[in-house]
């Protein structure tokens, strides 16, 4: 147990001297990280506050309770399918195999440090729910929150075991094929399409009242809302035996494969290619060979444009005025009464066209493959900047990856979504994701030159804990924002609106490309 | 063919990692480039080739400056890192075709080339395998065989010999001279004296980021061996 903790506390450590190195990032990345933070919590607790509401008013305040453990099994799913994808391996393994330590003690240890970020985010974004339901429901006893507590630390660790099972799956079925880490990304991928399809399902069946009560029903959700709330010793030993019992599993499972070669794969094929290409070209295939490579960056990366897919997909089949129901039910939830006032049901009608436009913007913008792509070279930096390669050849194969990444969920989704919003709409649900899309593009890897992280142990710690991505993120966030306020300032014609808009991407790309291929070849150059 | 002026890196402000360093390498000549760990080989090599940004002095590469027009140097020269991290999700093939690409080597121009030294280095049946199921060594036979596909005039080696095995040491040995005969450069760093004693013409020695001993084999070691002029200069 004492090795669990020093390897731990190691990491802990690692992860502090990281942070406090360059004191700059240190205040930035955490100004960042507690905007955030505060942000979806504020989402979080204004829905629940809805609800909770509601339910008082409707004489059992308990039916709230369901709904906060779908909340739960939601995160969980979530945290399945982000952390299946299968990470290559850690760069400490062998040293920690060398030094006196069990297999298990070293795996249970790194589970528990990469866990425990995933954790303290659930922590912080669900048991204020039932902090606040302590406090609206005179009466209810605070157990409600230390058994919310408890149901939290059993989801993460059902979630980290079934995530490690499927990965150790993943891994099992992709060594057999020559590119397994390419057939890994597909498999990371589906099951990311899976999360997104039961996501926008649970909020389709949300809105029927007889299917809701079927999904409280649903033997999961009943568990842990009987447990948290009338504290039943029945449920909350299949939940500890059930969530316990899967990640002993998967610890035992991973503590196996610790420290052996998963790719084994030998092709027999022996007639070479040796055809030529230019450099451009031979790049880019380097970068998206590279980027396919890895299921976890590939995650993190198309999530955007995937559920921009979806989405177009959803409004092309149920039509524009279902989705608006859709999106007034959601946002009911956090009225006292669940009814939208009518000023922001017109509102919404009114916009709707253009909310779409910038939800597609943010999703495609927000995380561009490029904000962690000079990090993600790592020790072979080396081969581009000893061999004669421009600067610009290396920052458009780069540019290239997220633009290929994003154009296809935007040339797809502005079709479709042209046929329910009208075909009037295609040029400005084409132009401005895309010109978007570049902004962004420029904007990453120039963040990733200006904060780069060459040195790291993991892919988690570059492609989800670094600060070119957070960076990245409120950059993008912060360019959408003010498109926003632009827009609902100016009082003029909607299509002229829009066409401010594209004129506004088109200077941010322009100034960012300047940015990008003057200053950032000096800190490339410096890298 | 490589001419270092003045050349000095520092990575803290104050302590320079190298300090005024002065060298000159010749068409024909395999110079050895010996010092202790952290002596500062592995900064100048990187500087050379390109990776490191320098503080002061200049480094020209075929009378052209590395600082003024990196890529035109970099045309002329190929270099080899002690650990080769290369592209481990592109395949032996993929990657000697990229490196090919970048020197724009032609289809016609390469194929001999590659299948010449792959066949000797004994890895050409495994041309169509991912580098990441590579063995260390195969990975730097990898990397010596894209040092040599595009005839560069120059070669820097930052410990070439480390992993290789004899037959592999002995092939690289016999690249290197037949290099050099045919009008090439090579700057090399490396421990093994004994190889650097037989292999090279001219040699020098560096001292905590210092040059303290430059020139010909013969007029350096005299009637001693590489090995106790080294720890000669070393205790001094």
């Amino acid at each position: 147990m004492s090795n669990i903790f020093l390897i731990i506390k190691n990491y802990y450590r690692m992860f502090l001297c990281k942070l406090v190195k360059k004191k700059e990032i240190k205040i930035t990345t955490m100004i960042f990280m507690l905007f955030f933070a505060l942000f979806f919590a504020a989402i979080f607790l204004t829905l629940s506050y809805g609800t909770i509401q509601i339910a008082i008013d409707s004489g059992d305040p308990t039916i709230a309770l369901p709904s906060f453990s779908i909340t739960i099994i939601m995160f969980s799913f979530m945290l399945i399918v982000t952390e299946s994808s299968p990470t290559r391996k850690h760069t400490d393994e062998e040293m920690l195999l060398c030094l006196p330590f069990k297999k298990r003690e070293i795996v249970i240890a790194k589970l528990i440090y990469f866990f425990s970020f995933d954790f303290i985010v659930i922590i912080f974004l669900v048991l204020p729910s039932y902090l606040l339901y302590n406090i609206m429901v005179a009466g209810s006893s605070w157990l409600i929150s230390l058994r919310a507590f408890y149901i939290i630390i059993c989801s993460c660790l059902l979630a980290n075991g079934v995530s490690s099972l499927i990965n150790a799956l993943f891994t099992k079925i992709a060594k057999n094929f020559q590119y397994s880490e390419i057939i890994k990304s597909i498999f990371s991928v589906l099951m990311l399409i899976s999360f997104l399809i039961v996501y926008m399902l649970f909020i389709f069946i949300s809105q029927n009242v007889t299917k809701t009560v079927a999904v409280y029903d649903f033997y999961p959700v009943r568990q842990l809302t009987s447990f948290i709330k009338d504290g039943l010793f029945s449920a909350f030993l299949i939940i500890t035996i059930f969530s316990f019992s899967i990640f002993i599993l998967s610890v035992i499972i991973k503590a196996h494969s610790l420290g052996k070669t998963i790719n084994v794969y030998k092709t027999k094929k022996l007639d070479v290619s040796y055809k030529a290409k230019r450099v451009r070209k031979s790049l880019f295939g380097k970068e998206i060979s590279k980027y396919f490579s890895s299921p976890l960056y590939v995650t993190n990366t198309i999530f955007g444009p995937l559920f921009v897919i979806i989405i177009a997909i959803v409004i092309a089949i149920i039509g524009k005025d279902y989705f608006i129901d859709l999106i007034q039910m959601v946002m009911g939830a956090g009225y006292e009464n669940g009814v939208v006032p009518s000023s922001i049901t017109s509102f919404i009608n009114e916009n709707f066209s253009t909310g779409i436009i910038i939800i597609i913007t943010l999703l495609i913008a927000i995380a561009p493959t490029t904000c962690i792509s000079i990090s993600y070279e790592r020790n072979q930096l080396w081969l581009l900047k000893a061999h004669p390669i421009y600067y610009y050849d290396v920052f458009i194969a780069k540019n290239l990856v997220n633009l290929v990444v994003t154009s296809i969920p935007i040339f797809i989704s502005a079709l479709l979504l042209s046929l329910r919003l009208g075909i009037i709409y295609l040029p400005f649900l084409l132009i401005i994701p895309l010109l978007a899309s570049i902004c962004s593009t420029n904007l990453g890897l120039y963040i990733n030159l200006k904060h780069p992280k060459l040195v790291w142990e993991s892919e988690q710690e570059v492609i989800k804990q670094s600060a070119s991505l957070l960076i990245t993120l409120f950059a993008n966030l912060f360019i959408v924002i003010i498109a926003i306020i632009g827009y609902f300032t100016l009082n003029i014609n909607v299509y002229l609106k829009l066409t401010i808009v594209i004129i506004y991407y088109l200077l941010l790309v322009a100034i960012s490309t300047l940015i990008l291929f003057k200053k950032g070849k000096l800190l490339y150059e410096k890298l | 063919m490589l001419k270092i002026v003045n050349y000095s890196k520092s990575y803290n402000k104050n302590v320079y990692a190298v300090k005024n360093l002065n060298l000159e390498i010749e068409e024909g000549d395999l110079f050895a480039f010996i010092g202790h760990n952290g002596a500062g080989k592995s900064t100048t090599i990187k500087s050379i080739v390109g990776i490191l940004p320098f503080d002061e002095g200049e480094i020209y590469i075929d009378g052209i400056s590395i600082k003024e027009n990196p890529v035109e140097c970099k045309k002329r020269i190929a270099y080899i890192p002690d650990n080769p991290d290369l592209y481990e999700t592109l395949t032996g093939i993929q990657y000697l075709n990229f490196i090919a690409d970048v020197f724009k080597v032609s289809t016609e121009e390469r194929k001999p080339l590659i299948e010449k030294y792959a066949k000797e280095f004994e890895i050409y049946n495994d041309l169509n395998n991912l580098i990441s199921s590579y063995s260390h060594g195969m990975k730097q036979k990898l990397a010596i065989i894209s040092a040599f596909i595009h005839k560069p005039k120059l070669l820097i080696l930052d410990e070439p010999f480390v992993g290789l095995d004899p037959k592999a040491t002995f092939l690289v040995k016999q690249a290197m001279i037949k290099f050099c005969e045919e009008k090439g450069a090579i700057f090399f760093s490396t421990h093994i004296l004994e190889v650097a004693e037989k292999l090279c013409n001219k040699i020098a020695i560096i001292k905590n980021g210092k040059l303290i001993i430059s020139g010909k084999m013969e007029e350096i070691t005299k009637d001693a061996s590489l090995e106790e002029v080294f720890m000669e200069q070393l205790n001094e």
